[in-house]
């Protein structure tokens, strides 16, 4: 298969979806604190609209109950994130958003660290949802080289 | 809070924690088809970066032993049954459903489940990865109610 063949194929991500402990506090924060739109909330999942996405549908993060095994039979009901092979998820914010979400996210209590990435030209701030899951607010700025 | 006061504008990228990084890079190159943006080796891992489909979407592979301060709070294993991720889903055209459901079983990769979501919109296939992360591959469907 050749090079163009292959980036046909997958036109982007169009959904990420992570265990959770307790639904409604994870719900709470994703919603209240990350800021996502709800799509839809059922009694063992809840997705977020995150943006349009690719030919019509919807790029979304989506969080189930951990007891939820459809499909993960393989998959423990109890998690761990210090074993997860969840390394982390970034999501888009815009430049002139960056500051202010800074200000926002450590006003709400939360521990935020700040950085750079030069050789993607990018501003990062880390931090945790409440079940310990890596999240990334990135934002392109040239300027960062 | 309502859509316009949404600052998050897209997911930017999933990053993986992975065990066998020779396995899992074949598998997101040859089978998902990937194309690799970086490789950055560190003294303790090594991490690639994969773009996904025309946008700025991105896959990374971190090998498990790969710690830095955003992350020292992981254990330099993983294990995947206790893993917080559900899956991941790719969006492929409608055009190419079939065609990859075939290729991806072909290669004697188990689809473990397909269907259809009347609320999304859409069609979709379920597989594993070598290490055991759930993956999707999903088309936007009008004709699904």
């Amino acid at each position: 298969m050749n090079k163009s063949d292959r980036h046909r194929r997958v036109k982007g991500l169009g959904e990420v979806s992570i265990r959770v402990k307790d639904l409604d506090a994870m719900h709470k924060f994703y919603e209240e604190v990350v800021g996502l739109e709800v799509l839809r909330r059922d009694d063992s999942f809840v997705f977020f609209k995150v943006a349009e996405g690719y030919g019509g549908h919807t790029q979304n993060l989506a969080l189930f109950n951990s007891t939820d095994r459809s499909f993960l039979e393989s998959k423990s009901r109890g998690l761990n994130p210090a074993e997860t092979t969840l390394h982390h998820i970034a999501l888009n914010v815009a430049l002139e958003d960056f500051e202010s979400e800074k200000m926002r996210l450590e006003g709400l209590g939360l521990k935020v660290d700040a950085t750079v990435h030069e050789w993607l030209h990018v501003r990062s701030l880390y931090f945790r949802d409440p079940e310990e899951n890596l999240l990334e607010f990135v934002c392109y700025d040239e300027t960062v080289r | 809070m309502n859509k316009s006061n949404q600052s998050v504008t897209g997911i930017a990228e999933i990053s993986l924690r992975v065990h066998d990084l020779d396995l899992m890079r074949r598998f997101y190159e040859q089978v998902i088809g990937l194309e690799v943006m970086r490789e950055n080796q560190e003294s303790s891992g090594k991490a690639i970066f994969y773009a996904v489909g025309a946008g700025d979407d991105n896959l990374a592979l971190f090998e498990e032993t790969l710690m830095d301060w955003y992350t020292r709070d992981k254990l330099p294993q993983i294990d995947p049954k206790l893993t917080t991720l559900s899956h991941i889903a790719f969006s492929i055209a409608l055009d190419d459903f079939e065609s990859e459901k075939k290729r991806i079983e072909q290669l004697g990769i188990e689809i473990v489940n397909s269907g259809t979501s009347s609320w999304m919109h859409a069609r979709m296939f379920y597989f594993f990865d070598p290490e055991g992360n759930l993956i999707e591959f999903k088309s936007h469907d009008e004709s699904i109610r």
